[in-house]
């Protein structure tokens, strides 16, 4: 089983990126790594509000290594498409196993994301709940982003983002991280560091 | 008679040259990011009648070139953008 897993990992993690939701038929692959943290998933939105997927995250809960792989279920709850800007709330939700040394369990998460965006300024907050029966952890982050300047569709789009997160079981429970966000039509890369030196690395592409 | 006005106008519309729009100019709200705007040009570049896709942040305007005399209906671009693509459209100018 942990073979298949870190099969899938690679898998996920050299493929594409991901939002919970794009659009209909778009296919995003999404790739976050920290020391105490990674995410990976494949996800597909068979519908513009709902996507379904695969994630594999893998959270340091003290020292306990936890490695989480979920069937994911988002949706798009709802959309306000504003003259110079877009809002969006998202629900997310996904049932699986967690993975720990020699054990594993069933497991399930859950969350929502809440962004704010126009071409100058983006904000978003997320929070997550990864639960099986042994384990129970809650992961909040805020962001907010400037673009420094204003890019064209067929331009390097740069943004300058300062991420706080919080997770009641982490060693460094809390984080700030300044980040740089790149993206290139459908490519987002962005990479940073805590100011607690925990470097910070994300990929994601739509398809 | 009104069968025979009716088989007449039938006739002529089919012969009457048709003045299809080489392009449509949709303005788009919500389309901040190209991030974001590349679902919109990835939808519409599907579509067989479309030649070629412009994406204008600046202006939110996304420009669709048409191959020869070939169009797509304001209804199914309109369609694609908000029930696919997942914005809103403004409006749709023909050029």
């Amino acid at each position: 089983m942990r073979g298949i897993l870190v099969v899938l990992f690679l898998i996920i993690s050299s493929g594409a990126g991901a939002h919970p939701v794009t659009y209909k038929d778009g296919l995003m692959v999404k790739s976050m790594f920290r020391e105490d943290m990674s995410e990976n998933s494949l996800t597909y939105s068979f519908h513009q509000r709902l996507a379904t997927g695969l994630e594999v995250d893998r959270l340091l809960l003290g020292n306990v290594d936890t490695t989480w792989a979920i069937a994911e279920f988002n949706a798009l709850l709802q959309r306000w498409n504003g003259e110079g800007s877009q809002a969006n709330i998202y629900l997310l939700s996904g049932a699986g196993g967690v993975f720990i040394k020699e054990h594993s369990e069933w497991a399930g998460k859950a969350g929502a994301v809440v962004d704010y965006e126009t071409r100058r300024f983006y904000t978003a907050a997320q929070y997550s709940h990864w639960f099986s029966e042994n384990i129970q952890t809650n992961y909040y982050v805020y962001r907010v982003g400037y673009a420094p300047f204003l890019a064209g569709y067929n331009d390097l789009n740069v943004w300058m983002v300062l991420q706080t997160d919080y997770n009641n079981d982490m060693r460094k429970n809390v984080q700030v991280s300044p980040i740089l966000r790149f993206y290139f039509k459908n490519v987002l890369w962005e990479f940073g560091s805590s100011l607690r030196g925990n470097f910070f690395g994300q990929f994601m592409v739509h398809m | 008679m009104l069968k025979f006005i009716l088989m007449l106008n039938l006739v002529f519309a089919g012969a009457a040259p048709t003045s299809l729009a080489k392009e449509a100019v949709v303005t788009v709200n919500g389309m901040v990011c190209s991030f974001c705007a590349q679902g919109i040009e990835k939808k519409l570049k599907a579509l067989p009648a479309v030649e070629s896709v412009g994406v204008d942040m600046d202006n939110k305007k996304v420009t669709v070139h048409f191959k020869d005399k070939q169009d797509v209906s304001d209804k199914d671009l309109s369609e694609l953008i908000t029930k696919e693509a997942g914005f809103a459209v403004v409006k749709i100018e023909r050029k």
